[in-house]
């Protein structure tokens, strides 16, 4: 008796593992073999031409030598300021905006829709719309010149202003994201604690930092990991926009990545950045978590 | 009593002020969108006005006549994005809808442990897998294809967690008293629990089919000839080759864009669930 029990147990848990066999399969195959296999060639130095039999380990080289590499410290320098640039921005118009709408706006779901829609329209198309809103008859230049500003930049091919370019439309394409997050938040905010505050003498200004601030905490604290994540990933508006350029003004990792594999064909380098990429996105998300416990109240 | 009056006026003036200033800035934010469409309705000579105007004088059909012609394979195109996005979107949701149930409502040894190696691997960027993957894709000879985008297209990490998350909520008696009646358990999953996911599979399905539609990367990495180009690797391509042609690149650009607008305007209340499920929960 006992023992049948068992052997129907296992069979259960076999049967269980057939539902998740698919899904494991491919993690497996296309990320878990793929991270292993990435690391190993990240020490070694590999053409892509050559058999992989003849692969040459360098052990740290490639580690060492992205610190002397021009455009490698710039995708590093040009990544920290987008992130830091585009993420900030973004959450605190998105919250301002939220707070607003919610508390005030007729036609919400109106606004959601129009905030929200750069954010569902392909990157390539918005990066296309952005280049030709800035080519030198587009929008923004006749706008300005009308204006009366003088002597307009070509935005994207100066290097003062190609990454703010880039992080400006960052901004334009998550704000409606974030929006729709935040909003989402809001209405999880028991209508009492307001009222509360309210009794106690609150004006607008102590309602907003003594219960939505705290109360939307766990939102902020996950668009501020995903969106910090995302940053470090931006691939699309520089491929199509700015090819790194004008110089190295708007070179990226996962764009130097891009290059360095699939241009230079220099396999293990490439994987060497990919992990540098990742040690970042750690290191952000791991500090995040650490200052989650003082400003998240559970 | 006429303080509470007071108060009232004074919001309703503050709503009336905020909702027309939040719809001027809606349509800012648009705007790009609006002049791309715009312009794809203008034609060349109509571009070389200046000042410029938002709205085109009348609407031209010719532009889009041209994109479609057979000369600029858009038709393919969009065959080729239609194949490969709903085959990843069928395939992601079946295999996020299986493991899901499997992690929420089923007992297997290990099972907390996969699923936070799961959870593990959303920190990895997708970088870190693409080199790796040409290269076993290219042993395996599978470069472009277009089986190179739905070996990978058709799993998602994100689609597990949303339907785990779903199934967690359904009650575990549903399916307890349909053992003791003694059916499969893939007859349970099936008859009772798929049905009630309904909502769950939209949003999956609905958010996968915008990613695979727009997805960018994967096709420039691991496609080559033209006749396999998807949207978005295609418009990229064509947009390159006719720098001048604004109203031609603005045609495209409109094309690329209307099923996902037709989508995302019918379906909204999809996205947004699926957003926040994601966010909220967490």
């Amino acid at each position: 008796m006992h023992k049948a029990i068992k052997w129907s147990d296992i069979k259960r848990q076999l049967i269980a593992y057939t539902f998740i066999l698919p899904n494991l399969m491919g993690v497996i195959l296309f990320t878990l073999a793929p991270v292993a296999f990435s690391l190993v060639i990240s020490f070694s130095s590999w053409d892509y031409v050559s058999p992989l039999s003849q692969i040459s380990f360098t052990g740290l080289d490639n580690y060492m030598r992205m610190w002397t590499d021009n455009w490698f410290l710039a995708s590093v320098r040009n990544n920290l300021i987008y992130a830091l640039a585009t993420v900030p921005s973004a959450m605190a118009l998105a919250l301002a905006f939220a707070c607003i709408v919610e508390r005030f706006c007729k036609g919400k779901s109106v606004i959601r829709l129009l905030l929200y829609s750069t954010n569902i329209i392909s990157t390539v198309v918005a990066a296309y719309v952005w280049q030709m809103m800035l080519s030198q008859k587009g929008l923004i230049p006749s706008l300005l010149s009308g204006m009366g500003i003088k002597g307009v930049p070509f935005f994207l091919g100066d290097t003062k202003w190609a990454l703010w370019v880039l992080i400006a439309m960052a901004v334009w394409t998550n704000l409606g994201y974030i929006f729709v997050l935040y909003m989402a938040g809001l209405q999880n905010v028991p209508e009492e604690l307001y009222d509360a505050c309210t009794v106690d003498g609150c004006g607008e200004f102590q309602r907003f930092i003594h219960i939505t601030v705290p109360m939307i905490a766990p939102t902020t604290f996950f668009i501020l990991v995903t969106q910090i994540i995302f940053s470090f990933r931006v691939f699309t508006p520089v491929q199509l926009l700015t090819h790194g350029g004008p110089g190295s003004s708007t070179y990226m990792l996962a764009y130097y990545v891009y290059v360095s594999a699939f241009q230079y064909y220099e396999m293990g380098y490439s994987a060497s950045i990919t992990w540098v990429l990742f040690a970042f996105i750690f290191i952000f998300t791991m500090l995040q978590w650490k200052m989650q416990d003082k400003w998240v109240a559970s | 009593m006429k303080a509470n009056r007071h108060l009232a006026k004074r919001v309703s003036l503050a709503s009336a002020a905020f909702t027309a200033l939040f719809f001027a800035i809606g349509f800012i934010v648009v705007i790009p969108f609006v002049w791309m469409f715009s312009i794809s309705f203008k034609t060349p000579m109509e571009l070389l006005k200046y000042p410029e105007r938002i709205l085109p004088a009348s609407i031209n059909w010719s532009n889009y006549r041209i994109m479609l012609a057979p000369q600029y394979h858009y038709l393919q195109m969009y065959a080729n994005s239609i194949k490969v996005t709903s085959i990843n979107t069928a395939g992601s949701v079946l295999t996020s809808m299986l493991s899901g149930y499997a992690f929420a409502r089923l007992r297997f040894k290990g099972r907390d442990a996969i699923f936070m190696l799961y959870l593990a691997t959303l920190m990895i960027p997708p970088q870190i897998t693409i080199i790796p993957r040409y290269i076993l894709f290219d042993r395996i000879g599978i470069i472009n294809t277009h089986l190179s985008l739905i070996a990978t297209g058709i799993f998602s990490i994100i689609g597990v967690f949303m339907m785990r998350q779903y199934f967690l909520q359904i009650p575990a008696e549903l399916g307890e008293s349909a053992a003791i009646d003694g059916a499969g358990m893939y007859r349970t999953f099936f008859q009772i629990y798929a049905p009630l996911a309904l909502p769950a599979i939209m949003t999956v399905g609905i958010l996968t089919f915008t990613w695979q539609w727009n997805d960018y990367e994967n096709p420039l990495i691991f496609l080559r000839s033209s006749k396999l180009f998807t949207v978005p690797l295609g418009l990229a391509a064509f947009v390159d080759a006719n720098e001048t042609r604004m109203e031609l690149k603005a045609t495209a650009g409109a094309l690329a864009s209307i099923p996902i607008l037709i989508v995302f305007v019918a379906a909204q209340k999809y996205f947004i669930k699926g957003l926040v499920s994601g966010a909220i929960k967490g």
